[in-house]
């Protein structure tokens, strides 16, 4: 539960924001040692080597304008133009190209089956993001800044960012994704500790005409242990998940008032409803007020949850974006609204709740606008300047038919409804000087400011009554925010490029100032050669989430949040053979200051008790403290590369990684939990020519992760799942009417679970108890169709 | 939106000027590109004077100027040969066509802010023994020879087969299967 409820007294609270975790996996040390890993994996890459030298055999005389011509070009790491070889970070590019090539739909398809060094996992609700084998679970995306064509859409309250459907852009308005690993903050400032993601949107020239999507798709129905179920299963057509995507789009340039102008715009529905899954039975027992079995509601069996659902797995996000460029000032708008309901009650969203609910879901609703004027003052500098507005709404409904879900009684369940309104208005200004041409000697100067303002709500009634519970978590919060920033890149010689930075933030989230700084340097020693060293710092502000957040029943508000931070040092070499690329690097982080969920030691807990802030029976008590410590390096590699005239393209991502956490509590040291630490996907696409299709087939390997409850849940076995393999095949092509185009796709899953702990047994009672983990949808089909017409 | 579409439609489409390749790679791309016109070295001579042509008065266009001599300076061949970099600014398209004639100029790099005038360029330079090239890609569709265009992240050339006939420049076919042909 992202907002707050009420919690089974027969259980511990979650760990919402700091996760217990451990690595697993080729790292783990209980599975391989990094030793035996580290050999696999240079056994690996030892072929791609091979395949590249052999590619130069083949080359010719355009083997290096090939190689110039397959460099990717980003913004996000200086935010100035420059290919990914140059760029003072580590990065990746996923291009429309690829998105259609690959048939895939979302960001986080893009990230698992085609990006470096990121990986998302899909628990049937929003969807979790980690990199270099650090994945907090339950941070809902707050450790990585996503930006769209430059601006922040992390949203304020929580600092959540979505990767999946939320995200709210429609697919066929990009242009490009930029997945940039490691700190970021001397750019951008809070959050951006895992990396950097901006999503580039397509210029009206690059969707010039008018289109209209519409895509169909099947989600294949599984039984209790995960196999796929016949066409002849009972009740098959009603478990059969359908969804559906239909959108239209415009891009336009023109001239307005005698400037040039263009208009870019798309507006898109997004559908999904099931498909159905089978869970439990999970014995639970009695009510703890009731004393009879608890009662899991209309569709549950009483003491017992578990069953076939049928409604309570769905998305729907409708959303629009649309970009106005006239001369020098560009007017963007965005706005969608993603609700999504849980076929399950975990440790995440719903702690607990009535069996396939249909009522119980979350949405969010973002609006976004974004004034930018950019003009070239004098050959000698460019100046920018932005003004911005996020609206945001965040709407939360629980409803469970047992009393000691409720606070206070409800004797017949009660319904939670948290309601939060969140804005954001600021603005930024940066200055941009050319110094010195023969030098590239160039400095960015910034400076933003911004205020957030936060209204929390949260009203539990009574089912019977209609009355509400006195329990409450109400507060509102308005807090402000400011930065300073300047970079200095400089090549002094042809080979070698150096950038340092440095941001100063002031947050009242965090009661004080951040410094972070990056220095990188790149050095070309060879033809077609690159070796970049880089450091650099991020840090977090605390949400206001995790400010304010107080439950009588079990949590008190932390006394002073400061900001997480992290440090990283990094190395990568990179090779072009002709159209090949190999990518070899190195990664060191420290995590300090981490915001865990620790127990109030028995002192605190009388004084808690004593001053109301809990309740005078609580027997338990917890609060947020910069306690936890996060170690973690690793390696990471990438080969990419065209063969017969770009017709044949392929990829390969590798990352393993160690991630160690200390909670801070006197506890030993464990690995993190959920995200894998080797992991990585495949791609390759073949174009047939002519009317014939182009086949892409990619792939994604995750390793054995620990579950979320794996070293705090107490079960006598540890939970975990086991490595993940995806297969995505997909047709695109021309059909032979004009402007029609199609996408085929098939998505196939060998692994049956994700490494969620769900059901009301979070925590074992004894060694007998079960666990049960989430489950995964196995297999997906889509149809899609793109009518392009006029310009 | 269908509406707006056909409202828009009245208007005069006008091409952004931008560029969307960093000086850097146009210049190691121009480096490699050129050795692909089979008449570059004949018309260079051993010694391939590159003319970079920017709008007086327009900072944006002599900043990129300074910026891609420097890198085309960096550069330790273009087209397999020396070379040496020299920054004209506009005055007209007919004087800039007698430039490049005595000059004896292999290739005439055209920087941003010069849209308006390329048409009157291409129109000069026809006839004239010269590799054209635009740092903005919407010039190669206004008749420059070369340029460059991002496509989904990516650089791509431009090559206008048409106007490179004309100012005696014949690429190689390995090139063409690597650009995008505006004709």
């Amino acid at each position: 539960m992202r907002g707050t409820g009420p919690l089974p007294p027969t259980q511990s609270p979650p760990r919402i924001s700091l996760p217990a975790g451990s690595a697993a996996g080729c790292a783990s040390r209980r599975v391989l040692t990094p030793v035996r890993c580290r050999a696999w994996s240079t056994a690996l890459l030892l072929p791609l080597l091979a395949a590249s030298y052999a590619n130069v055999a083949w080359g010719d005389d355009s083997s290096d304008l090939n190689a110039l011509l397959a460099e990717s070009i980003v913004s996000t790491p200086s935010k100035s133009s420059e290919t990914t070889t140059t760029a003072p970070a580590t990065s990746s590019v996923v291009t429309a190209s690829d998105l259609q090539r690959w048939g895939i739909h979302s960001l986080d398809e893009a990230i698992n089956y085609l990006a470096l060094g990121m990986v998302t996992t899909h628990p049937l609700q929003a969807v979790e993001i980690g990199a270099r084998g650090v994945l907090l679970t339950s941070d809902f995306g707050a450790h990585v800044l996503v930006l769209v064509d430059g601006h922040p859409i992390n949203e304020p309250w929580n600092g959540t960012a979505y990767f999946d459907r939320g995200l709210g852009i429609p697919l066929e308005m990009i242009d490009h994704i930029e997945v940039v690993l490691g700190p970021g903050s001397v750019i951008y400032g809070s959050q951006a500790m895992l990396g950097v993601i901006q999503v580039v949107t397509k210029r009206a020239r690059d969707s010039a005409g008018v289109r209209l999507i519409l895509e169909g798709g099947l989600g294949l129905p599984t039984d209790r242990s995960g196999a796929l179920l016949g066409p002849s299963a009972s009740g098959y057509g009603d478990r059969l998940g359908t969804s559906y995507r239909i959108g239209a789009g415009l891009g336009h340039e023109f001239q307005l008032l005698g400037k040039p102008a263009e208009l870019t715009l798309h507006l898109e529905y997004f559908r999904q409803a099931g498909p159905s899954f089978e869970f439990g039975p999970q014995d639970y027992g009695n009510d703890a007020v009731t004393m009879m079995p608890k009662d899991f509601g209309p569709r549950g069996t009483p003491g017992v949850w578990g069953g076939v659902t049928h409604d309570s797995y769905y998305v729907e996000v409708p959303e629009a974006y649309g970009r106005l460029v006239w001369g020098e000032l560009t007017l963007s708008a965005h706005g969608s609204i993603y609700t999504r309901a849980t076929p399950y009650i975990d440790s995440r969203v719903n702690v607990v709740g009535d069996f396939d609910d249909p009522e119980s879901n979350e949405s969010d609703r973002f609006a976004n606008f974004v004034l930018e004027y950019a003009t070239t003052i004098s050959q000698l500098l460019d100046f920018t300047v932005r003004g911005y507005t996020d609206l945001y709404r965040y709407h939360w409904l629980n409803r469970t038919s047992a009393a000691e879900d409720c606070f206070n009684g409800g004797l017949e369940g009660c319904t939670s409804e948290l309601s939060v309104g969140g804005t954001k208005l600021g603005g930024e200004s940066e200055l941009e000087f050319s110094w010195f041409p023969p030098l590239r000697l160039s400095t960015l100067v910034g400076a933003g400011v911004k205020g957030r303002s936060i209204d929390s709500d949260l009203d539990v009634r009574d089912r019977a009554t209609g009355e509400l519970a006195p329990a409450a978590n109400d507060y509102s919060r308005t807090d402000f925010a400011a930065s300073v920033y300047a970079e200095q890149h400089i090549s002094p010689l042809r080979w070698l490029d150096v950038n340092v930075g440095l941001r100063w933030d002031y947050d009242q989230r965090a009661n004080g100032s951040a410094l972070s700084p990056r220095s990188a340097v790149g050095i070309t020693p060879w033809e077609q050669g690159r070796i970049k060293l880089i450091y650099s710092e991020a840090f977090r502000a605390p949400s206001a989430y995790e400010i304010e957040y107080a439950n009588p029943v079990y949590q008190i508000k932390p006394d002073a949040l400061s900001a997480e931070t992290v440090r990283s040092v990094e190395g990568s070499l990179e090779q072009r053979f002709g159209s090949q690329r190999i990518l070899i690097g190195a990664f060191l982080s420290w995590w300090r200051e981490m915001v865990s969920l620790t127990t109030l030691d028995p002192e605190a807990l009388a004084a808690a008790r004593a001053s109301g802030e809990l309740d005078a029976g609580a027997t338990e008590g917890y609060q947020y403290r910069n306690v936890a410590t996060i170690q973690n390096y690793g390696i990471n590699a990438a080969y990419e590369g065209t063969l017969l005239g770009g017709r044949l393209r392929y990829g390969l991502n590798l990352t393993d990684a160690v991630s160690e956490v200390d909670e801070g509590d006197g506890s030993d040291g464990h690995d993190l939990t959920v995200g894998p630490t080797l992991f990585g996907n495949a791609r390759v696409a073949y174009d047939l020519g002519d009317a014939l299709p182009t086949l892409g087939l990619a792939a994604q390997y995750l390793g054995r992760r620990p579950a979320d409850r794996a070293f705090d849940g107490g079960f006598a076995t540890t939970p975990s799942a086991g490595p993940h393999v995806q297969l995505r095949l997909t047709a695109s092509g021309e059909t032979p009417l004009d402007g029609l185009s199609y996408r085929l796709i098939g998505d196939y899953a060998f692994a049956k679970v994700t490494p969620y702990v769900i059901g009301p047994n979070q925590y074992a009672t004894d060694a007998t108890t079960p666990y049960e983990l989430a489950p995964v949808r196995r297999m997906q089909l889509f149809v899609g169709l793109q009518y392009q017409f006029g310009e | 939106m269908c509406l707006v579409a056909v409202a828009l439609s009245f208007a005069v489409p006008v091409l952004a000027e931008q560029v969307q390749i960093p000086a850097r790679l146009q210049a190691a791309l121009v480096a490699k590109v050129a050795a692909y016109d089979t008449h570059f070295a004949a018309r260079a001579n051993g010694d391939a004077l590159v003319l970079i042509v920017v709008a007086a008065g327009k900072a944006e266009s002599v900043r990129f100027g300074e910026e891609i001599r420097a890198e085309l300076a960096l550069q330790p061949k273009i087209g397999g040969l020396n070379h040496r970099e020299e920054l004209v600014r506009f005055s007209t398209a007919a004087e800039l066509a007698k430039t490049c004639r005595e000059k004896r100029a292999a290739m005439v790099y055209i920087a941003p802010a010069l849209s308006a005038e390329v048409p009157q360029i291409a129109t000069a330079l026809t006839g004239v023994d010269v590799l054209s090239v635009g740092a903005v890609a919407g010039d190669v569709e206004q008749r420059l020879v070369l340029g460059f265009a991002r496509e989904s992240g990516r650089p791509r050339l431009l090559v206008n087969l048409a106007q490179a006939r004309r100012q005696n420049v014949a690429f190689n076919p390995d090139l063409l299967r690597l650009v995008r042909v505006i004709q």
